[in-house]
């Protein structure tokens, strides 16, 4: 049997890992299998090319960073866009075809499961593996990625909160997380932040404040603050994100993060600085959690491969590994509960969503 | 007392509420996708796909629950019904969630769809349909008995598995599927143009059809869902043909995606074989009536009493939310909560036209609370936005709504 391994979207810890799981259950697994590795995600597979990965191509991948198959976003919108010599879509199933797989690992995000499903739909076996720092693909707990995310933006934050707590200010720290805030959420009560903005609770500037205002009259010296990219304010939360997008880019800024700072420092008058971890967020080794993750979702694709059960992606269930039908996910995203657990215990402890609750 | 109805079938899960008050007015609907099909080991439903049943049931007892409804009745009907393990798959939700499903034979399928859509029967000469996955029924509105009613232990998942080797039928595979449904009508004595003048198609794929072809042809949901013969045909050779057909799929019914090329083939067969023009698809089918023969005191199944939890509807969290074309915040909430039918819900800010961009330039520039440096900033831009010509938006035309 011929497998094809592609990785899509933006990296993150535990790709290679990934990659290494599906490889080495194949070998171990299949008899004469044949596995090829599909460069630069779907846009390798448009353009139909790929080559061989054996044995000693998966040694030495369980902690290496990024993705030996490299990757690239590839538009969902554009896939079934007529262009010269077919839709991408189309060239994507003539090459899957021509190259004589038997089924197509897809390792990527909520975009990748998208297009995983059109693939299926058109006939192609395909098996996807939820991969994303935000943790926000539907119907599985927990992405590959997001674990280690979540440690690096917590030592980031401890880092910045000794220079924060040393000047006495109130910093606002920008994570990644545009239409969930799950990382923000994690990290943010991991690392002890005061204040936590994610886009499923819309703030209000005059509770921000409010609250800053209060820990400086308590005596508190600085405050930090979480704040993920796509946190928005109550009155522009019903609005449509293209008509935030253009208010923003008028205003020269992509995210609220460094407009609230201002606003912050004018209206509590405590010295405030804001600091935007970017792309240090998604590179560098998987954590241990991540590794094993990455393991036992590589391992049960491929598993799933063996059994011939296509159209489906591996997901987390409580302490399970199982399977979800593309169909079901796709398209779908998994956002914090603004009611949940998690956030009614940050609030019980004393962490501020900087909403008027 | 509020009574609910979840029924089972297989590609969603739906539910009713409504008060046992004399008027039994439908007081909430709710929908969830769920790809039964893709959880099948045979005949066989999966542990998996026992799992993912019972999580939803679950989660749609809560909403019954939060909706008022205190007593909860499950039906299936033909999509559990011939399942092999289908008494394992009772036992297993009722461990779980507490339920038990009432599994509807054939011919209740039939008469719950007839009194669930009396109201069709003021129309000319109308027939009622209803495509089920394992079922197909269709039953004369101007008559009212069990017996006059068409039922046949087929559906569109058999005619997938029987006809169709990958997911869209070929030209030889959508012949070989007429060809099968002629036959079977005809053995059955359904009778053929000119009998009927007004065709109700009711059921979850009967919506799933719609929406895929209300997308295409851009219709007004504010209208009466109807779908006419003309356009639909090219909306089956889309389906069959089109580069973009997996999109459209995706976009509207990622859960019928193994039965929708056999459910546009058999429709289109009805078509032809009833000689109308259009279709009207009703919104009511097997749970609207079955919850009003419960009502009316006509059908005794099992119910389990259920109450409200005090933290409200669980998996919140996990609301799905389509984003296929979209806009990302264009988005389609799969789970509306308002009383009525769930339709799609565009949110606010897509019913707001291009006037709403400004509000919202507004609104948002507002937000620095006029600091002096805001203040100064926003006059420059106010002024320069005034001057600017406003973009055009890219991409697809929005949903009308």
């Amino acid at each position: 049997m011929k497998f094809g391994i592609l990785t899509s979207g933006g990296d993150c810890a535990g790709l290679n890992a990934v990659i290494r799981a599906i490889g080495l259950y194949l070998l171990n697994n299949v008899k004469n299998a044949q596995i090829v590795g599909i460069p630069e995600g779907y846009a390798g597979l448009i353009r139909g090319e790929s080559y061989s990965l054996n044995r000693e191509d998966f040694e030495g991948l369980l902690t290496l960073g990024g993705t030996i198959l490299r990757t690239r976003r590839t538009p969902f919108k554009r896939m079934t866009v007529l262009e010269e010599g077919g839709t991408r879509l189309s060239r994507m199933v003539a090459n899957y075809k021509k190259m004589g797989l038997d089924c197509l690992f897809t390792l990527g995000g909520a975009g990748t499961h998208k297009t995983a499903a059109l693939l299926s739909m058109e006939g192609c076996n395909v098996i996807g593996v939820p991969k994303t720092i935000d943790n926000d693909i539907y119907g599985t707990d927990v992405t590959f990625g997001f674990r280690t995310a979540v440690e690096v933006v917590t030592d980031a934050f401890d880092r910045i909160e000794t220079t924060t707590r040393s000047h006495s200010r109130t910093m606002l720290v920008e994570v990644m997380g545009n239409k969930a805030g799950w990382l923000t959420l994690h990290s943010g009560i991991a690392a002890g932040a005061h204040m936590i903005l994610i886009p499923e609770i819309p703030f209000n500037l005059d509770a921000v404040c409010d609250f800053v205002n209060a820990r400086i009259a308590a005596g508190e010296t600085y405050t930090m603050i979480a704040v993920a990219e796509g946190a928005v304010l109550d009155g522009e939360a019903r609005f449509k994100k293209e008509e935030r997008v253009f208010v923003r880019t008028e205003l020269g800024e992509s995210t609220v993060t460094r407009h609230l700072a201002e606003v912050v420092g004018e209206r509590t008058g405590q010295e405030t600085r804001y600091s935007v971890l970017g792309y240090l967020q998604r590179g560098g080794t998987p954590c241990a959690y991540d590794r094993l993750l990455c393991t036992r979702l590589g391992g049960y694709a491929a598993k799933l491969a063996v059994e011939g059960r296509f159209g489906v992606t591996a997901a987390v269930n409580g302490n399970n590994i199982t399977f979800n039908a593309l169909p079901d996910i796709a398209g779908k995203y998994k956002f914090v509960d603004p009611h949940g657990e998690e956030v009614a215990l940050a609030r019980g402890i004393g962490i501020s969503f900087g909403d008027r609750t | 007392m509020k009574y609910s109805v979840i029924d089972v079938s297989s590609s969603s899960i739906s539910m009713v509420v409504a008060a046992n008050d004399g008027a039994n007015e439908v007081l909430f609907k709710e929908r969830a996708a769920i790809s039964l099909t893709h959880y099948f080991e045979g005949n066989t439903l999966s542990q998996r796909g026992m799992e993912k049943l019972a999580a939803l049931l679950d989660h749609m007892k809560a909403i019954a629950a939060a909706e008022g409804a205190e007593r909860c009745y499950v039906i299936s009907t033909a999509a559990l019904r011939h399942v092999a393990n289908s008494a394992q798959i009772a036992a297993y939700v009722r461990e779980k969630t507490g339920l038990a499903v009432n599994f509807i034979d054939e011919p209740t399928e039939a008469y719950c769809d007839y009194i669930a859509n009396l109201s069709y029967k003021r129309c000319e000469r109308p027939v009622l349909i209803d495509l089920g996955g394992k079922s197909i029924e269709i039953c004369d509105l101007a008559k009212s008995e069990k017996a006059e009613m068409f039922g046949f232990e087929f559906g569109l998942v058999d005619l997938s598995r029987k006809f169709v080797g990958n997911i869209y039928p070929t030209e030889s595979e959508v012949k070989a599927i007429r060809k099968y449904l002629e036959k079977k009508f005809d053995g059955a004595g359904v009778p053929g143009a000119g009998t009927y003048a007004t065709a109700v198609l009711v059921g979850a794929a009967a919506m799933a059809v719609y929406d895929i072809y209300a997308d295409f042809v851009k219709a007004d949901p504010a209208e009466e869902k109807v779908i006419e013969y003309r356009k639909f045909k090219k909306l089956v050779k889309r389906l069959l043909e089109g580069a973009d057909r997996s999109r459209l799929i995706l976009k509207n019914a990622p859960e019928k995606v193994y039965v929708i090329g056999a459910a546009v083939v058999a429709l289109k067969a009805i078509f032809k074989r009833f000689g109308v023009e259009r279709i009207v698809v009703s919104e009511s089918g097997v749970k609207e009536g079955y919850l009003r023969l419960v009502l009316e005191g006509r059908e005794t199944g099992e119910y389990v009493e259920i109450v409200a939890e005090s933290h409200g509807i669980p998996e919140a969290a996990e609301r799905p939310v389509a984003d296929l074309d979209l806009p990302a915040d264009d988005v389609v909430q799969t789970v509306p909560k308002k009383r009525g039918r769930p339709k799609k819900v565009v949110s606010d800010a897509t019913r707001q036209s291009s006037a709403s961009k400004a509000a919202a330039k507004k609104t948002a520039v507002k937000r620095a609370e006029k600091t002096p440096a805001a203040e100064t900033r926003e006059i420059t831009q106010e002024k320069e936005r005034n001057e600017a010509p406003v973009p055009k938006r890219r991409g697809r035309p929005r949903k009308n709504v």
